[in-house]
């Protein structure tokens, strides 16, 4: 099967934003269920209506009861897992009733690698639904690189005239102000433990 | 009269008082993180000044409980792409210090920096809060603002980081003024 580029869930919903206002916009995500939860939070943040997101965990669930999941109500966005394991017959059904799983709201399909190629082999309407709406996601970027860290104690330690371990020292001898760029300089430091 | 002295102990009570409404908030620091991201992308679409958020918008995870949101360097020494810039001329920067515990997060402190327009008077406003009390709470109340003085605070309530992104975005930037 085709790799899908990798995308954080920012740059996904980025993506989605540029493909404008679709009432029926269909995605497909591959990632593992641990990151869905920070996913629907960033959709969620990000949601400009302010819409709702739901999971909705689908493992064991007929089509029937998805698309009454779906409907009620249908202008949330859902994100639907589990997925994996599902029976050839079971994507079937569900590529025929695909109608009925329309909404005004978003509809996210959590997959793995191999819940994504069963959708593909077996739900051929999903799939056209869905179109290029594929991602692989990496979680969430903007954790601070090494760089950014010496350059922000490098800037700290020019406006205080103090070293780290000047800082540290004073800070073990609880000898410096509260200030949240001490704060700030400590925790860079991994020394949280004195604040 | 009052005295200094008297100035001082109504200080440290209101202190004592903003002490207790410092905040928590439910969730974990990444979902804080996300949320604060999510408004300024938001406000980015509303003023449209096109910022690259996901490159702006830092967070550390560092040992332990503690977590850091950054936005812009820790010192304003003047403007470049790292700050929240806007179609004003005005920019932002932050950092925000959260605890981590049991679910939820504390704010163990924060500071906000809102530069205005090149000859604007004042030339900034900073809210802080302060990790704990400092020993003259008459010169440095817990949670303070700078109204463009560097060595005067004004004491205010402990906010809600969002809550000060919005009098950062909807009462100080000067293109929001009525």
């Amino acid at each position: 099967m085709t790799d899908f580029k990798e995308f954080s869930g920012f740059e996904i919903l980025e993506r989605i934003e540029l493909r404008g206002e679709d009432a029926h916009s269909w995605i497909a995500i591959v990632g593992s269920t641990d990151y869905v939860g920070t996913f629907a939070t960033e959709l969620e943040s990000q949601s400009e209506l302010n819409a709702a997101v739901r999971i909705v965990d689908i493992e064991g669930l007929l089509p029937t009861d998805i698309r009454d999941k779906l409907q009620s109500p249908p202008n949330d966005h859902v994100i639907l897992i589990g997925f994996d394991g599902r029976s050839r017959d079971f994507w079937a059904s569900l590529d025929i009733n695909r109608s009925a799983l329309e909404r005004t709201g978003a509809l996210f399909f959590w997959l793995t690698h191999n819940g994504l190629s069963d959708l593909c082999r077996y739900a051929p309407n999903i799939k056209s639904y869905i179109g290029t709406a594929i991602f692989t996601f990496i979680g969430v970027k903007g954790a601070l690189t090494s760089e950014n860290r010496k350059e922000r104690l490098k800037e700290l330690e020019e406006k205080f005239r103090m070293s780290d371990a000047q800082l540290i020292e004073r800070a073990e001898r609880h000898q410096i102000e509260p200030e949240p760029e001490f704060v700030e300089w400590l925790l860079l430091l991994g020394r949280g433990d004195l604040v | 009269m009052s005295t200094i002295s008297d100035a001082r102990k109504l200080a440290r009570d209101l202190d004592a008082q903003l002490g207790t409404l410092t905040r928590s908030i439910e969730g974990s620091a990444l979902a804080f993180f996300l949320r604060i991201r999510g408004y300024l992308l938001k406000q980015d679409r509303r003023i449209g000044s096109k910022q690259n958020l996901e490159q702006i918008v830092q967070y550390d995870k560092g040992p332990g409980d503690k977590f850091q949101i950054f936005l812009g360097p820790p010192i304003d020494k003047g403007q470049n792409e790292s700050f929240f810039n806007f179609p004003s001329g005005a920019r932002l920067s932050f950092s925000i210090a959260l605890r981590e515990h049991d679910g939820r997060c504390d704010i163990l402190s924060y500071r906000f920096h809102f530069h205005f327009p090149n000859n604007h008077s004042p030339e900034f406003v900073r809210i802080d809060l302060l990790d704990k009390s400092h020993p003259d709470p008459l010169a440095e109340p817990l949670a303070h603002i700078h109204p463009g003085i560097h060595s005067i605070r004004l004491p205010c309530p402990p906010l809600d980081p969002i809550e000060v992104l919005d009098r950062v975005f909807f009462v100080l930037d000067p293109n929001t003024r009525p």
